[in-house]
């Protein structure tokens, strides 16, 4: 296949079109030309299947996450494409081996052992947050639920204030569909981001006793990290933590309002549980794809890939491949092998996947429980009107039952956050 | 049968733990998967073949006994 004749498309994961009509886009690269060459944002490779990432991705030296920037601020590389000059994402914009040295510092705190003795604060945080809802029968699930249940325990692994949450979930929930063209939340961020400079500093005198001061206090060859690191290193810890499970979330109700047969199971069968979990990651892929950038000439579906030029990997199109799944576009909750790429692959694999899985299933859980007849208002529910990389709700308004409180069976000493009026 | 798991292949999807979580252990520091060879028994070949498949990064390893 090599030197096979090079096909040029005008795909823009950033377009309408594509948040749109995506699934079928990425079907018709699959099948007809899964690594193309789009000429939008001056050219880059689409990988649309799941073999082509695989080769692209497995072996550490073909591709560079690593985000650079001239004397002028220009950007090269990272894990957006066109580039964003924006954030630094520490580890993900790195490539060993200075990678390695970031990745095991934080590796420890989202290990599964980690995650397992987080499980009862995810539990009282899902409870109480849906405490604040229960008695009204009205809800938006990603605004009063998925939103701050996901920033709590993100905030409380970090050691940021628990009070504060929609001061830093807000905009970045804003961000993920605004992309930076909403002045009023790129203001908010940069908010957000001074906020977060000033925690640092303070810290740095007054420590806490979060991955925050862990970062702080660690060394990487004697020398402690610089404060600019941190901060990118924070920030991408809130915007990995937020959103993405938010979007899993999102997929997933919008699945299970129309598909209650299947709640009973989900509730009572924790086997059935943990393949579902995969499957709607795999379904739904929070995460539709990233950037990379080639160190080296390599073939792919017999397209030869220069250095230094660039690759989209479509995630999405990867878990819809019929090569390794079979009918891909089923919802099989039992299914299992499931090799999906809903985390990544490679070096780069989400090091928040145990957390986002476990945070998944208990709100999942808790929120069958207790709004059993929960029903979206379909007409009224927002996707994210452009991705690119997450594939998330902006609201998703829904009725029940009203129920009553119930003990969130831990003392959360009254930080948790009283409803917020979005209203 | 003969299973490992390549360490430079393995990325702490930790979906082989969901397959059998007896045999493939993870380590606590990372969720990275480690064989526990005295837990391979009968009656886990098909857990096995399932754990082996289900890595998306390809990094388990059986050879099965002849």
């Amino acid at each position: 296949m090599s030197g096979a004749q090079r096909v040029e498309t005008d795909f823009d994961q950033h377009s309408a079109e594509y948040a749109e009509q995506g699934m079928e886009i990425e079907a018709d690269l699959r099948s007809r030309c899964p690594v193309s060459w789009s000429t939008q944002h001056g050219g880059y490779w689409v990988v649309a299947n799941r073999e082509a990432i695989t080769g692209a991705l497995r072996d550490r030296e073909l591709c560079s996450s690593a985000k650079t920037y001239d004397e002028q601020g220009n950007v090269f590389g990272g894990t957006s494409i066109p580039g964003n000059s924006a954030f630094h994402m520490v580890p993900l914009e790195t490539d060993p081996p200075e990678w390695n040295a970031y990745r095991k510092l934080l590796n420890p705190t989202l290990a599964p052992p980690a995650v397992e003795r987080l499980r009862p604060k995810i539990e009282a945080y899902t409870t109480e947050v849906i405490n604040n809802v229960i008695e009204t029968g009205h809800v938006d699930l990603v605004l009063d639920v998925f939103s701050p249940v996901t920033a709590l325990i993100t905030l409380d692994i970090l050691d940021l204030p628990l009070e504060d949450w929609e001061f830093y979930a807000g905009p970045v929930h804003k961000f993920g569909y605004t992309q930076g063209r909403d002045p009023g939340v790129n203001a908010d961020i940069q908010a957000l981001l001074q906020r977060l400079r000033e925690t640092i500093t303070e810290r740095k005198t007054h420590p806490g006793t979060g991955l925050i001061d862990d970062l702080i206090a660690a060394r990487i060859d004697g020398e402690p990290i610089a404060d600019e690191t941190l901060l990118n290193m924070t920030y991408l810890l809130l915007v990995g933590g937020f959103d993405t499970t938010s979007a899993l979330l999102g997929n997933t109700f919008w699945f299970l309002d129309e598909h209650r047969d299947e709640h009973a199971r989900l509730i009572s069968d924790d086997a059935f549980l943990r393949t579902a979990t995969e499957e709607f990651l795999r379904w739904s892929s929070p995460i539709l794809g990233f950037g990379r950038t080639a160190r080296q000439e390599f073939e792919i579906e017999g397209q030869s890939i220069l250095p230094g030029e660039r690759l989209w990997m479509i995630y999405r199109a990867a878990n819809h491949d019929a090569a390794t799944f079979k009918d891909p576009e089923d919802v099989d909750l039992t299914r299992f092998p499931n090799p999906h790429f809903a985390f990544g692959t490679g070096i780069h694999r989400c090091l928040g996947s145990n957390l986002a899985r476990a945070v998944f299933q208990t709100v999942l859980r808790q929120l069958l429980v207790r709004m059993p007849d929960f029903r979206i208002d379909r007409e009224n529910a927002h996707r994210f009107p452009r991705r690119a990389k997450v594939n998330g709700w902006m609201d998703m308004p829904a009725r029940f039952s009203p129920g009553n409180r119930l003990s969130a069976g831990l003392d959360l000493d009254g930080r948790l956050p009283s409803r917020h009026e979005h209203h | 049968m003969k299973v490992t798991v390549d360490p430079d292949r393995c990325q702490g999807h930790t979906l082989c733990s969901i397959a059998a979580g007896t045999v493939f252990r993870l380590r606590d520091e990372d969720g990275h998967a480690e064989v526990e060879e005295s837990a391979i028994g009968p009656g886990l070949e098909s857990a096995i073949r399932d754990a082996e498949a289900t890595c998306p990064e390809r990094a388990i390893q059986v050879v099965w006994d002849e």
